[in-house]
């Protein structure tokens, strides 16, 4: 008998919990990150980029995978086009020129994440305190990035290699010390419009120092531009290592990057070698189209009116 | 605050911005490089000495770059130091190229551009968009000499070889003396306006593709803002017919932001021509600085960041000074 009642009240309560879960918690939005998220990979061409990409790391670093060939592993087949040994052909060292790609491309996705990590650090500290105190410290980045504007970043490139040698850790910082401008401006202008927001002065009023408002509430909250920026700043890392070593001032011997690779075969760029120009040039290119989808792919998702415009 | 004393301003600051510039690099160059290196093993061994005292390098360098700089404010850019020539005119002699370069790049840019923009926006997602964004991304995304080379495969060998003509369409180098020399008949003859063209277009459309790529897409984003105000749907409502909307109404306030955008890269192309030089070996602006970067010539080096960073400065103030005239709600704050 009480058992039977028992039942009863647990359908009750379940069909209840059923209503609750259905009609209640399924209308409450999720937080605003997984909607972020689910914006994110319902952009097609900034997930496949995804894909592109963690596929190219893992390849980059176990290149076993998909090549029977060790790096630097000279054959006797010199100058071979594309075929089904060698799926990019080899160059004239007889090297398998997939190889040496994917071996070069560690160099490269190396150089380009350090330097978003770099520059992005630098830039949203540096924007994050010129768009709070907004005074001489803002001037000062102003300046600063009007000088940067001035002189071309290949200038100090050239320089700054000729200096430091060809050590690419030299690169990796060099690359960030004039990349991090675009990511500070932005959050700069990010953190001008969070600053006359309420829970900042209510920050203010609970006493909070100005270091810990920068860190805990402007920071995070210009997360979203953050983001956008350092995949955009990478993609446009990998494009200036590209030139750099491409001109000869960049990554040198034995160290090969993409770039690096493009100025050893600059003189088969014309011709019926060609093939052996195209192969970093196109893995340059995609890899830099899919920074900019999944930049592109984050802002959307952040902000969602960007996409309908 | 009136225009001229705004104006003035800019000008101060810019100097000032020009004079630190000018300094870094010139420091730069000077500390990192030696050019009397090459002397080390001359057989007169008092030959680098005299060198150094005539480059002035036994001074202090702030010292030296006075020296420079007076002469600078003179209009004396001093010589190169190594070899004999004007700083002066290699700079002259290159700007002349650089300039009909980025001249036609930017014409060529701001049609397709803008064009593309405008359609794009008119046709928002449909397929004549997808395609304009499409080439947006392939040309931000692409390293420039890279598609140089895609380019003077495809223009110098494949083609031709392909259709069996014996010579280029078009020429891997922008250098014409060797073809005017050749003896066509003047320069407005048929003969010799296509071969500029053919000198011409690869290093055109390289430079311009990017132009192309940021332009369209700037311009189909103000345009899209535009189309989407209050004015255009008043101005459908009472009848106008759709051309006039997009030319007299969407068009002319989409062109706003446009003026900043266009007249900074316009800037920027001095010396953004660099690569695009040195690929189609183009004796301009970005030639003079590889060959004096590849010497270490601080005082060549020096003068080509002053003249190139000017004219970044005067795109930079040209852009702020035309806004009110293309917009007058500017004006009034």
């Amino acid at each position: 008998m009480s058992g039977l009642e028992e039942t009863k009240e647990n359908d009750v309560s379940k069909q209840a919990s059923k209503h609750i879960k259905e009609t209640i918690v399924e209308s409450i939005p999720p937080p605003i990150k997984f909607r972020a998220l689910k914006r994110f990979y319902a952009n097609r061409a900034a997930t496949i980029s995804v894909v592109f990409l963690v596929a190219l790391i893992v390849l980059c670093y176990f290149p076993n995978l998909i090549t029977d060939f060790s790096q630097n592993e000279q054959t006797a087949f010199k100058r071979l086009p594309p075929n089904s040994t060698n799926w990019l052909g080899t160059d004239l060292l007889g090297r398998d020129i997939l190889t040496e790609l994917l071996y070069a491309g560690q160099i490269t996705l190396r150089i380009a994440i350090a330097v978003g990590i770099i520059s992005t650090f630098i830039g949203s500290l540096a924007g994050a305190i010129a768009g709070y105190f907004h005074k001489i410290i803002d001037s000062l980045l102003m300046r600063v990035t009007d000088l940067f504007l001035v002189v071309p970043q290949l200038v100090i490139l050239a320089l700054a290699l000729k200096k430091f040698g060809d050590e690419y850790i030299a690169m990796v910082l060099i690359i960030s010390l004039i990349s991090w401008m675009f990511t500070a401006r932005l959050v700069r202008a990010q953190v001008l419009s969070l600053k006359s927001r309420e829970f900042i002065d209510a920050a203010k009023m609970n006493g909070r120092s100005s270091i810990y408002i920068v860190f805990r509430h402007l920071i995070p909250n210009s997360w979203s531009v953050i983001a956008v920026s350092s995949a955009f700043t990478i993609a446009g890392a990998i494009l200036l290592e590209s030139t750099v070593s491409f001109l000869g001032f960049g990554v040198q011997a034995p160290l090969t990057s993409w770039g690096r690779m493009l100025y050893d075969f600059k003189g088969f760029a014309i011709g019926q070698y060609f093939y052996l120009f195209l192969s970093p040039a196109l893995a340059t290119f995609f890899t830099v189209l899919a920074f900019n989808f999944i930049s592109d792919g984050l802002r959307d998702a952040f902000d969602p009116r960007s996409e309908q415009s | 605050m009136g225009v001229t004393i705004y104006a003035l301003r800019r000008l101060i600051a810019s100097l000032i911005l020009l004079i630190i510039a000018s300094f870094l690099v010139f420091g730069g160059v000077r500390t990192i490089f030696d050019p009397t290196a090459r002397l080390s093993k001359n057989k007169d061994v008092q030959a680098r000495e005299r060198e150094r005292v005539r480059l002035g390098l036994d001074k202090p360098l702030i010292v030296q770059y006075k020296n420079w700089m007076s002469g600078v404010i003179k209009g004396d850019f001093g010589r190169e130091d190594i070899g004999s020539e004007q700083v002066a005119d290699k700079l002259k002699k290159g700007f002349s190229k650089t300039f009909e370069l980025a001249l036609w790049g930017a014409l060529v840019a701001a049609c397709f551009g803008i064009t593309f923009g405008i359609v794009a926006a008119i046709r928002r997602n449909r397929p004549i968009d997808y395609a304009v964004t499409a080439f947006s991304y392939f040309g931000i995304a692409v390293p420039t000499f890279a598609f140089a080379y895609v380019l003077m495969n495809m223009f110098a060998l494949w083609l031709p070889n392909y259709f069996g003509s014996s010579e280029p369409w078009l020429f891997t180098t922008a250098t014409t003396q060797g073809s005017f020399a050749r003896g066509y008949d003047g320069l407005w003859s048929l003969a010799s306006i296509s071969d500029y063209i053919r000198h011409m277009l690869m290093p055109i459309m390289v430079l311009s593709v990017q132009l192309i790529a940021s332009w369209s897409r700037y311009q189909r984003a103000s345009m899209v803002e535009a189309l989407q105000s209050d004015y255009i749907r008043t101005a459908h409502a009472k009848g106008m017919s759709k051309y006039r909307v997009y030319t007299r109404h969407a068009l002319r306030n989409s062109q706003v932001p446009m003026v900043t955008v266009m007249a900074l890269d316009i800037g920027l192309l001095f010396q953004g021509l660099i690569i695009t030089e040195f690929v189609f070996s183009i004796p301009g602006l970005g030639k003079v600085f590889t060959d004096a970067l590849s010497v270490g010539d601080a005082t060549t080096i020096a003068g080509w960041t002053l003249v190139t960073a000017t004219f970044v400065i005067l795109a930079n103030l040209i852009a702020d000074l035309l806004l009110p005239v293309v917009d007058p709600r500017i004006r009034t704050t």
